[in-house]
């Protein structure tokens, strides 16, 4: 890994198969990244429902561990599962658990304590630090608040947006790493559900029929399915919790993938955008990277002020 | 009255999910008082959450609900997502609005 299209088309092409049985040849399989773990967990997930028994052969100790971890294993049947003793120990990165969500309701709990066990991971960052006397910010505080942030809005969005279209029992899968050789956090958000393309098909926005201009619309903020919803209880949302999240990843000097259908965008700070055709992926995935010295300088005040036709509104009693 | 006391442990207010329990005890207290201070000392909250709490008010009600909030010890950010939030969900309005006359 790294090759989300190969990852993918592998996946496309076991649950097609019919096989009663597969066998994969991992030993080359030395790392996996967040997105990566998404797509192998949604994989084993569906080859358990098909009882298609997986067999990860010849998988290396540290990789079976990670594995196992992440409970990879719980949900399908393994052939050839590695044996391997000894106390388990982390490895290069720092990883947080797997989580798979399946309800809107447990983002409030999980994305906050997602975002808190990420920061905890970061060796520089004591979790007992005092408020700046100035700000009245920790410096938990500002690493925690983008990481708060991305977590509740892509977390949220996924949940909320996959399910649409009579997708009900679309589910989102959560990975996330510390990096710390390199100070990076990644992390990935991947869903099962309608994808970013029959989500936006109505939308004006959109501007041709493929799931690379779904999810360039989507980036644009005040796009959203469900923005100009009916008044009452369901207020639809603003369309801007990506384009947010996005300037959120390209100010921390990171980068911010999207890929659903058979597209793939990625944008890189300081680079231009690049797309291309991938296997289809049923869903859409997430999959971020924040620079850890970068993200105290996250001004989300600032991200917020440059959105289109933002002006401070008259009459608000600020006190 | 304070709205978010008893949610003051949390430091951050993140879903819309989240925000619609806290949105029915606003509504509340905007049924038996005029104003209600909205007192964001400590607190920080995606503007997702903002627009589920007070975007829907302002688009069920109309702008003049704003009158009747008074936000208090909001961050910058915090000001800078109600500025955002009110001012998309005001003019959402006054289109619906103008175009149903």
């Amino acid at each position: 890994m790294y090759n989300l299209g190969a990852l993918i088309e592998l996946k496309n092409a076991i649950v097609a198969s019919e096989e009663s049985g597969v066998v994969i040849d991992a030993s080359k399989l030395h790392y996996i990244d967040p997105a990566g773990l998404c797509v192998l967990t949604v994989l084993a997930n569906q080859l358990g429902q098909l009882d298609i028994e997986l067999e990860l052969r010849g998988l290396i100790h540290p990789m079976a561990q990670y594995l196992e971890r992440m409970d990879l294993f719980r949900n399908c049947r393994i052939g050839g599962a590695p044996s391997f003793t000894g106390t388990r120990r982390e490895s290069e990165g720092r990883f947080v658990e797997l989580q798979c969500l399946d309800a809107v309701r447990d983002v409030a709990d999980a994305a906050p304590k997602l975002a808190r066990t990420l920061v905890g991971k970061i060796e520089d960052v004591r979790l007992d630090t005092q408020p700046d006397e100035m700000t009245g910010k920790s410096e938990v505080d500002l690493v925690e608040g983008p990481l708060n942030y991305v977590l509740g809005e892509l977390m949220e969005n996924a949940l909320t947006h996959a399910k649409g279209r009579g997708y009900n029992g679309a589910r989102a899968w959560i990975a996330a790493q510390y990096y710390p050789t390199s100070k990076k956090v990644r992390l990935a958000v991947v869903d099962d559900g309608c994808g970013f393309l029959e989500s936006l098909r109505e939308n004006k926005a959109l501007k041709e029929h493929s799931h690379i201009a779904a999810m360039e619309a989507a980036l644009e903020p005040r796009v959203s399915r469900n923005r100009d919803v009916g008044m009452g209880r369901d207020s639809g949302n603003q369309g801007v919790g990506l384009t947010v999240t996005r300037q959120i990843a390209m100010t921390s000097g990171g980068f911010m993938t999207l890929f659903s259908g058979d597209g793939w965008i990625a944008d890189s700070a300081g680079s231009g955008r690049e797309r291309k055709t991938i296997p289809r992926w049923q869903g859409a995935g997430v999959y971020m990277e924040l620079k850890r010295e970068s993200l105290r300088d996250v001004d989300l005040g600032a991200i917020v002020r440059n959105l289109p036709g933002y002006a401070p509104v008259k009459g608000i009693r600020f006190e | 009255m304070s709205l978010f006391e008893h949610a003051a442990r949390e430091r951050f207010l993140g879903t819309r999910f989240r925000a619609l329990s806290l949105r029915d005890e606003l509504e509340r207290l905007l049924a038996i008082h005029d104003e209600v201070v909205l007192d964001f000392k400590g607190v920080e909250t995606t503007q997702s959450f903002i627009d589920e709490l007070i975007g829907v008010l302002v688009l069920e009600r109309g702008p003049k609900i704003v009158e009747r909030l008074v936000f208090k010890s909001c961050s910058d950010s915090m000001q800078s997502i109600i500025n955002f939030v009110l001012g998309d969900r005001i003019e959402q309005y006054s289109s619906r609005h103008s175009a149903q006359h």
